[in-house]
């Protein structure tokens, strides 16, 4: 589903390279899991696949259903199926987070020539998604992320993933900030939407929140390249000796 | 600009109606009206002739030119209709209506015994008791000071239209200003005078705009304990300049808020002076702007504390694109034994794309020694960080920058009292952003 192929970024505003030939690969279906130091251009990754400014790709290709998406405008990415779900979710006080989503979901609807979702049946979609991930109306009615806890946007980044269906899900450190409840709550919602027809990349610092959703694939990034993959035991690993034994994989 | 400006303190009432010689301040010989009338206007005559129309030079004009207002009496003008009304009438509202320029029908005075008086100017000046005679061309005159504002006065001495309101009930009264559609001679003038009396709650909804160029002044003065609000949506897209004056004069324990809607005009400049003169009153001042298509809209607000314990809000926003000018010139003045003075001023500008600017004039000046006063101004292009999440969900840019500026108004809206308005406002918003989203662009 996700092919990225030697991709190499560097920052608009700076010389220096943040990705520095990254290859991956994810079917459908699969689950893979980033880990890495700070720095490692995790955070990188997530954005310029999702398409925002300020970055220059060098070299490389990102393919999507077999189309390299790295010409394409973010709302365009979207229509065709990538989510991230952010690591800081912005507040935008003064727009209700249903009309928000409502707006997101018709938009690419409308993208993708399908019929736009009526008030009424939006309302039905979304309530029985929130309820699914445990989410009180009163975060459907307030503004988008607005007054929000650390847990509560999180959970918010996953209903609007519920509800915008995408197939290849990206989550930029969705444990950061979080106890080991909101978590737990969050892990869920994600696991919930596994399905053989949806790849969900994690990208995250820590093992814990892979003890909760437990992915196929461990990648580790170091200095902007993945230097080893393996099972759910290289997570265990790195939770045990840290990220210093792999500087030099990185290095050499 | 003259220092010199006729006071009109020294005006007592007169029982008399008969026309007097007006030659002298330039009025008609044969303007009737009660003998208070005639010398206030003969008063605003002179004053008239004292401060002078505004010019280019003028420090206070620095960022609006002055000759975009029109004069009296250019080519009538047909007034679009405008879209929906703020909000249906209320059992307990008022409606007025302007059409073509002149007040329409509406219910009578206190008609239903709600406490709300409602009369037509021809109708007060012509009483040689009423009680307006101690408001008309006092407040506006007063308003001269520190800084002259000749269309205003010229507004006090030309104006023939205009509702003379008295609210003196214990329930909460709405009066519905509705001039939203007919056709006028461009610069047509109105002069409502307000008189809100001690424990009664007053809303005035104005919707629209008298004419093409329209020259509006309210005089409103708030008895102790008393409450004013007043929302003003001036949305018509017209084309003339558009020049509004409100002089308010603010009793102990009293309420004064001002919120404006001002969107899709050509040119707008709504002057504010409010002074709080008794201990503990209030004044909340907010409005929110769309300019575009080289659109100018300025906001000018005075704010007086003359008393102990005074608080004040100002809360202005403007989005801006397609060339537009949007101006805020904002003063609070505390004056000497004027303690635990409270005042906030905040104005703040989003810029859409690169070719619109915002013209600031932010300003304190205070002369008591134990009071909190804070004022900012800011403007930027919309965060790129919030843009971005919107677009990541799928929101194609010139809707994303349509939420965000929705969202950066929004904040306006909290400072209106009646929440049902506030929601018919931020309804009126989202349309007006919609309508112009092809044009958006960061």
């Amino acid at each position: 589903m996700l092919d990225i192929s030697n991709l190499r970024v560097r920052l608009e505003e700076e010389d220096k390279v943040i990705l520095d030939g990254v290859n991956l690969h994810l079917d459908a279906g699969a689950v893979h899991a980033i880990m890495g130091p700070n720095g490692s251009g995790k955070s990188t990754l997530s954005y310029v696949l999702a398409g925002r400014d300020g970055y220059d790709v060098l070299d490389g290709s990102v393919d999507l259903d077999g189309q390299d998406i790295l010409d394409l405008e973010p709302e365009e990415r979207a229509a065709r199926g990538l989510f991230l779900a952010f690591q800081y979710p912005v507040e935008i006080p003064g727009v209700g987070n249903m009309t928000f989503l409502r707006t997101a979901l018709n938009a690419q609807k409308k993208a993708r020539g399908e019929t736009e979702i009526s008030a009424a049946e939006f309302l039905k979609v979304v309530r029985a998604r929130a309820k699914e991930l445990n989410i009180g109306s009163d975060l459907l009615n307030r503004p988008v992320n607005f007054g929000f806890s650390g847990g509560e946007k999180k959970r918010n980044e996953i209903l609007h993933m519920s509800v915008l269906e995408p197939r290849m899900c990206i989550l930029d450190e969705t444990d950061s900030g979080l106890d080991v409840d909101a978590m737990k709550q969050v892990a869920n919602g994600v696991n919930a939407l596994r399905n053989p027809d949806r790849a969900i990349l994690v990208i995250t610092h820590y093992q814990r929140l892979l003890n909760f959703i437990k992915p196929d694939v461990v990648h580790i990034m170091v200095n902007g390249r993945i230097v080893r993959s393996g099972g759910f035991e290289l997570a265990l690993e790195v939770e045990e000796n840290g990220y210093a034994d792999l500087q030099g994989v990185a290095s050499s | 600009m003259s220092a010199e400006i006729g006071s009109g303190d020294s005006r007592g009432r007169d029982p008399e109606v008969n026309p007097v010689d007006n030659s002298a301040a330039g009025l008609v010989a044969e303007t009737p009206g009660a003998g208070w009338y005639l010398r206030a206007r003969q008063e605003a005559g002179l004053r008239a002739a004292a401060v002078g129309r505004p010019g280019r030079r003028d420090e206070y004009w620095k960022f609006t030119d002055p000759a975009g207002f029109c004069d009296p009496g250019a080519p009538e003008a047909r007034l679009p209709e405008e879209i929906s009304s703020i909000m249906p009438a209320e059992p307990s509202s008022q409606m007025a209506h302007f059409r073509n320029g002149r007040l329409g029908e509406f219910r009578g005075a206190d008609a239903d015994g709600s406490g709300l008086e409602v009369m037509p100017m021809s109708g007060a000046i012509s009483d040689p008791d009423h009680w307006s005679s101690e408001i008309f061309g006092n407040l506006e005159a007063a308003g001269q000071r520190p800084v002259g504002r000749g269309l205003a006065v010229e507004n006090t001495r030309d104006a023939s239209e205009g509702l003379f309101v008295r609210c003196h009930g214990q329930a909460p009264c709405i009066l519905h200003i509705d001039c939203r559609s007919g056709s006028a001679p461009a610069g047509s003038a109105a002069h409502h005078v307000i008189r809100v009396e001690s424990g009664s709650d007053l809303t005035i909804i104005e919707e629209g705009s008298i004419s093409e160029g329209a020259n509006v002044v309210f005089e409103v003065d708030v008895a102790d304990g008393g409450k004013f609000s007043h929302i003003r949506v001036q949305d018509g897209g017209l084309q003339s300049g558009t020049i509004n004056h409100i002089f308010a004069r603010v009793g102990e324990e009293g309420e004064f808020s001002h919120f404006s809607l001002t969107a899709n005009h050509q040119l707008v400049r709504n002057e504010c002076v409010v002074e709080l003169a008794g201990r503990g009153g209030s004044a909340h001042l907010a409005g929110a702007v769309i300019g575009g298509a080289e659109s100018h809209h300025d906001d000018t607000v005075l704010i007086i504390h003359g008393a102990e314990g005074c608080q004040s809000r100002q809360v202005y926003k403007k989005v801006l694109h397609g060339g537009s000018t949007g101006v805020f010139q904002g003063k609070i003045l505390v004056r000497k034994g004027a303690q635990q003075t409270d005042g906030y001023q905040i104005s703040k500008a989003m810029l859409i794309g690169e070719d619109s600017r915002f013209l600031a004039k932010p300003e304190l000046e205070i002369y008591a020694d134990d009071v909190v006063c804070s004022h900012g101004s800011t403007s930027g292009s919309a965060d790129a960080g919030s843009l971005f999440y919107l677009r990541a969900r799928g929101i194609p840019e010139p809707e994303a920058l349509n939420l965000l500026a929705m969202a950066f108004l929004a904040e306006t809206l909290q400072e209106i009292r009646d929440r049902k308005s506030a929601e018919f406002l931020r309804q009126r918003i989202d349309r007006h952003l919609a309508s112009q989203s092809h044009a958006l662009r960061g």
